[in-house]
């Protein structure tokens, strides 16, 4: 399909606050967000902001000891809404919004700072249980269920413990019915490795050259079908994980874009092949993924193989000066968005035409 | 993805002056320099010399030539359009950038969301749950640890370059021997795995109805779980996975039928040959609205695939009323009257070979 005119992207509001903001999520069925990260005394806060038809407001806010690194609502039903942020101390906690003075649910396994979070099956059933996995700097990667106190419900942890990495980026994916699931992690080395849950088996192991910044599937809740991760030094790699070769692997289409750090990469919730990354200079570049005509060949053994496709550039566009560290796609709403940067500025950002491709 | 290493990536990049150029880049990527002029870019038809000339152009290290720039992004455009070297970086727009009505139009859709999801978020807020509540077990993994061991089988594998006895017993015949056989082995191994996901997928397959639905508490939870099995559904029609798509549109419709769903089924159903079936969808959706385009084609499109052109002419001519230019609507309907005319003539024949 051949569009002339290409998406805009708008900056609908912004908004500069007092702190540094390290992750902004929507509240799903609503016109919420919370936006989380630490003041300079040291404490870690949470706020909430509602978007009126063209103004921002925050609603309520809270603080608690640690600075708060990452959080998600994907583990939660729709009626709760819990929100599960990791700290800088290495604990997850799991929040009820309006009751926030205890923690619904918290852990302190982690040794050192949670970098990244993620959920899944909170909203859908029929795939799996609602789990919450996170990575630390102490290497680890735990898959939590808030079920189950204290204990994690799997772990992944290094061989050797003093060559333990850094994990940066962690994420979900495969989870088609109740028995599958994956959890892809990123490390400060350039690792990526998909780990198998419910074999407990390592299933796929690369190292790009640069750390993996951000790491996301396409979609959660389908037999997995692409794994993008972004990289330091401008770097973002697509893997089509439908078709793997045992040799060649799976197939991969590599872009430079941003000439800094690729932050963040986020799909767009109502189409899977459009993509957001954002970089360490501020700017925002949206991607789409173009299959090739046929995405399975056979080598001579008749082995299948993946064939990549290619990233199209939809639309670039500079929105700070600063990194843009956090990013959301408002699932209720296309083309609407949320972003934070180290400049301390959230901004809700409006993408057109989306529903075009 | 400290602020350190951020700034030193900035460094790396965006000043050119801080890299102590070695070569020259005209001479690192060897372009002699009569390409440089108006008549040979203009002829040139290779795509990764353009881009080298052009950014040999603007690093400025030649000197400063802006037209021969400008005459080389303007023929790179025309050889080879998706380069890298021809994506621009704009600002992001602001409000007052954009023209009255657009901003008008963007405001009232986010008025009309704003208000939509007050009503879903206050719905659920007033049925809020203490429990966690799923009918999936929390996971039990026998093995609830599992490390790099990969790794480690590396590591006892290498033989250090000074350990010469090893290396004396070291035969890299049977090295070699052995891999192939790992190799092998891998492959034979694929090739099992692939037969059993063919297997598998032939199974799955198989029609499923024992699956149960829990019904949802609210309303908000029922149209949220309808809109994204929908989009789920849109992704697998986009990428020819029908099959899957019917899937998710029906699981959408259970959780709560809209038009929309309702009318994506009836085109999946129709690029899968199952023509009552999207008869039956597309006359749910005429009973929630009547003069549904979109409801009337795919119904006339079955109608004539299910042999029954009268009623399938009265179903595009219905579509046709409601929006005349439409060029899908008149295509089918001059194939549905062709059908119809042949057999109108064809029973005149008859009727006069009788006479």
């Amino acid at each position: 399909m051949e569009v002339l005119e290409r998406p805009q992207i708008i900056c609908h509001n912004e908004k500069a606050l007092d702190y540094s903001i390290q992750d902004v999520k929507w509240i799903p069925c609503s016109a919420k967000f919370v936006s989380i990260g630490g003041k300079s005394n040291g404490a870690g806060i949470v706020e909430i902001y509602s978007l009126t038809s063209d103004n921002l407001e925050k609603v309520s806010e809270f603080a608690k000891r640690d600075h708060f690194k990452c959080c998600t609502f994907e583990a939660s039903s729709l009626r709760n809404r819990h929100l599960a942020t990791g700290d800088y101390s290495g604990r997850l906690q799991v929040w009820d919004l309006e009751d926030n003075i205890w923690p619904v649910y918290k852990t302190t396994q982690h040794k050192a700072i949670i970098n990244a979070i993620d959920g899944v099956s909170g909203t859908n059933s029929g795939c799996g249980a609602p789990e919450i996995v996170t990575g630390s700097r102490d290497g680890s990667v735990m898959v939590w269920d808030v079920r189950q106190k204290d204990i994690p419900v799997a772990k992944f942890v290094p061989s050797i413990e003093t060559a333990a990495r850094d994990c940066w980026s962690v994420a979900f994916g495969n989870s088609y019915n109740n028995e599958e699931r994956v959890v892809a992690a990123g490390y400060d080395n350039g690792d990526i490795k998909i780990y198998d849950l419910k074999t407990m088996k390592l299933r796929w192991s690369k190292c790009v050259k640069n750390g993996v910044v951000g790491l996301q599937f396409d979609r959660k809740n389908i037999p997995m079908n692409k794994l993008v991760a972004t990289t330091l030094e401008s770097k973002i790699y697509c893997y089509d994980v439908r078709t793997k070769h045992p040799k060649k692997g799976f197939a991969c289409v590599t872009e430079r874009a941003h000439k800094s750090t690729v932050w963040n990469i986020k799909h767009l919730p109502q189409n899977r092949e459009i993509f957001m990354t954002t970089g360490g200079t501020g700017s925002l570049w949206l991607w789409k993924y173009v299959y090739p005509d046929r995405r399975v060949e056979k080598d001579a053994d008749g082995l299948p193989y993946g064939v990549p496709g290619e990233l199209s550039s939809l639309q670039n566009a500079t929105l700070s000066e600063q990194p843009i560290t956090g990013f959301d796609w408002c699932i209720d709403k296309i083309g609407l968005a949320v972003s934070s940067a180290f400049d301390q500025t959230l901004r809700v950002l409006i993408v057109t035409k989306l529903n075009l491709y | 993805m400290s602020v350190l290493d951020e700034i030193r990536g900035l460094s790396d990049y965006s000043d050119p002056r801080n890299v102590q150029p070695t070569e020259s880049l005209i001479s690192k990527y060897n372009i002699p320099i009569d390409h440089f002029e108006f008549a040979y870019v203009e002829k040139c038809h290779d795509g990764r010399e353009l881009e080298k000339i052009l950014q040999i152009l603007k690093s400025g290290e030649e000197g400063y030539y802006p037209e021969l720039a400008q005459a080389t992004e303007d023929r790179l455009r025309i050889v080879k359009p998706k380069s890298r070297y021809l994506r621009k970086s704009t600002a992001v727009l602001q409000k007052n950038d954009l023209q009255r009505e657009d901003f008008d139009e963007i405001s009232k859709d986010m008025r009309n969301f704003v208000a939509n999801a007050g009503k879903r978020d206050k719905e659920l807020e007033g049925r809020k749950s203490k429990k966690p509540y799923c009918e999936v077990e929390v996971r039990q993994c026998e093995k609830k640890e599992i490390t790099d061991v990969e790794k480690k089988k590396n590591n006892e594998k290498r033989i250090a370059s000074t350990d010469y006895k090893s290396w004396d017993k070291y035969d890299p015949d049977t090295e070699v021997l052995k891999m192939d056989i790992e190799e092998e082995r891998e492959i034979k191994a694929a090739l099992e795995e692939k037969e059993k996901k063919e297997k598998e997928s032939k199974e799955k397959y198989k029609p499923k109805k024992s699956v149960t639905f829990n019904k949802f508490a609210t309303e908000a939870e029922a149209i949220f779980n309808s809109e994204r099995e929908r989009e789920k559904g849109n992704e697998f029609f986009k990428a020819g996975d029908f099959q899957e798509a019917l899937h998710c549109y029906t699981t959408s419709i259970q959780s709560k039928p809209t038009i929309n769903n309702l009318n994506n089924r009836a085109v999946t159903c129709l690029k899968l040959k199952k023509y009552e079936e999207a008869l039956k969808d597309c006359n749910k959706v005429l009973t929630i609205d009547k003069e549904n385009l979109k409801a009337n084609i795919r119904k006339a499109e079955a109608l004539q695939k299910l042999e029954r052109f009268e009623e399938a002419l009265k179903s595009i001519e219905l579509a046709i009323q409601k929006d005349p230019n439409n060029t899908t609507a008149q295509d089918l309907a001059d194939s549905i009257r062709k059908k119809c005319f042949r057999e109108v003539k064809n029973t005149r024949m008859k009727i006069v070979e009788i006479e």
